[in-house]
């Protein structure tokens, strides 16, 4: 599927379940949202597998007892004269999963191919983000490991020391990365003169 | 100082840093240091663009964090992000210009917006809604507590080093 057609479809499905599922009619309805819930865990597991899928759950799990907890604190004071808040945590708890796994899958669907259809200032912003951040990543990663082991940051308290680690490095990695861009952006912008130059 | 180079750059470290350091969070996603790369990111952008630097303040927080919650696998959260991010990113650049004192509250007046944002917009959120709202905070106010005394702190150490105002730097 070309660019633009898949980047318009993927759109649409999320608009479509978030206009019926979300915000729209179908919200409380249970096979519904449980439909939806069994098909992205099938893609899910298609496109992760297991791993992927433990890793959602280790992240959505903790998130949904926190919801239910609140609904049935919130329940307890009956607050804002409500006594539906556990009811509604529990909906809540079922229409996340589906909101968060459609965005996800969605996402996860787009290659960096599909962004070539995108107008070309987008496109620009979007290749040179994505170079920079392949670039700078281990850029960061080098200066933390830098930061961690220079011994006049490894004294005090645990949360002192890392605030300070955090500030050190945020320094560091504004002027380094800087450099960085100006070395993309000029390397980009050479590739592209060439490109249109020479379209062949 | 090309402001937009800046901008580019400070994209990324706001993407990458709140990418670095991250604890599962009960119910947004994730307790990040990306506050302090925004409140750090807007007092730069503040001190060294000349022009409209309330724009690429917010454009470098908004779009940095919105990234990083896009690239993590939390791309639900990313519009509402883009908007609390990216207004703590213009306050923060409002602050650059401002004396010592005056930046420190201008750069918690930026956190709190933050915070107030997230939680209006994870209250009116059909999946999350007050209970969400409520449970996510403490978490939050932490967040915004940290990230505005390591990010001012950082852009204070930048300007005692004078790359921002370094001639072989301005002239590119």
């Amino acid at each position: 599927m070309k660019g633009t057609a898949k980047l318009l479809l993927l759109s649409s499905l999320v608009v479509l379940y978030f206009g019926l599922g979300v915000v729209g009619p179908w919200y409380a309805d249970v096979p519904f949202q449980g439909s939806i819930a069994a098909l992205c865990v099938l893609l899910r597991l298609q496109t992760s597998g297991w791993r992927g899928l433990r890793t959602d759950l280790a992240f959505l799990l903790p998130f949904l007892c926190t919801l239910v907890a609140m609904g049935a604190l919130l329940d307890a004071f009956a607050m804002a004269n409500r006594t539906d808040w556990t009811e509604d945590a529990l909906c809540k708890a079922l229409v996340f999963p589906n909101s968060f796994w459609s965005i996800q899958l969605a996402v996860g669907a787009l290659r960096l191919t599909d962004l070539v259809a995108l107008p070309r200032g987008v496109r620009r912003f979007f290749i040179l983000t994505h170079a920079l951040v392949s670039k700078s990543r281990p850029l960061i990663e080098r200066l933390w490991w830098l930061v961690c082991h220079d011994p006049s940051l490894q004294t005090g308290p645990w949360i002192i020391r890392s605030g300070r680690r955090l500030t050190v490095l945020l320094a560091a990695a504004l002027i380094a990365v800087y450099h960085e861009t100006e070395a993309t952006v000029r390397v980009y912008d050479a590739r592209m003169a060439l490109l249109e130059e020479n379209p062949s | 100082m090309n402001s937009r180079i800046l901008t580019l750059t400070l994209t990324v470290v706001v993407a990458l840093v709140t990418l670095f350091v991250r604890i599962p969070l009960p119910s947004r996603g994730y307790f990040n240091v990306g506050d302090a790369a925004v409140i750090f990111a807007g007092l730069v952008l503040g001190g060294a663009s000349p022009k409209h630097p309330l724009l690429w303040g917010a454009l470098a927080g908004g779009l940095g964090s919105a990234a990083a919650d896009i690239l993590s696998g939390f791309a639900l959260f990313a519009p509402l992000t883009l908007a609390a991010k990216g207004l703590e990113g213009a306050l923060a650049a409002a602050a650059a210009k401002h004396t010592a004192a005056l930046r420190w509250i201008w750069a918690a007046v930026a956190s709190s917006a933050m915070v107030i944002v997230y939680f209006v917009g994870e209250a009116l959120w059909p999946s999350i809604g007050l209970q969400g709202a409520l449970a996510e905070l403490l978490p939050n106010l932490l967040q915004a507590a940290g990230g505005t005394l390591i990010g001012v702190t950082a852009f204070g150490l930048v300007e005692r080093t004078g790359w921002l105002r370094d001639d072989d730097t301005a002239a590119r």
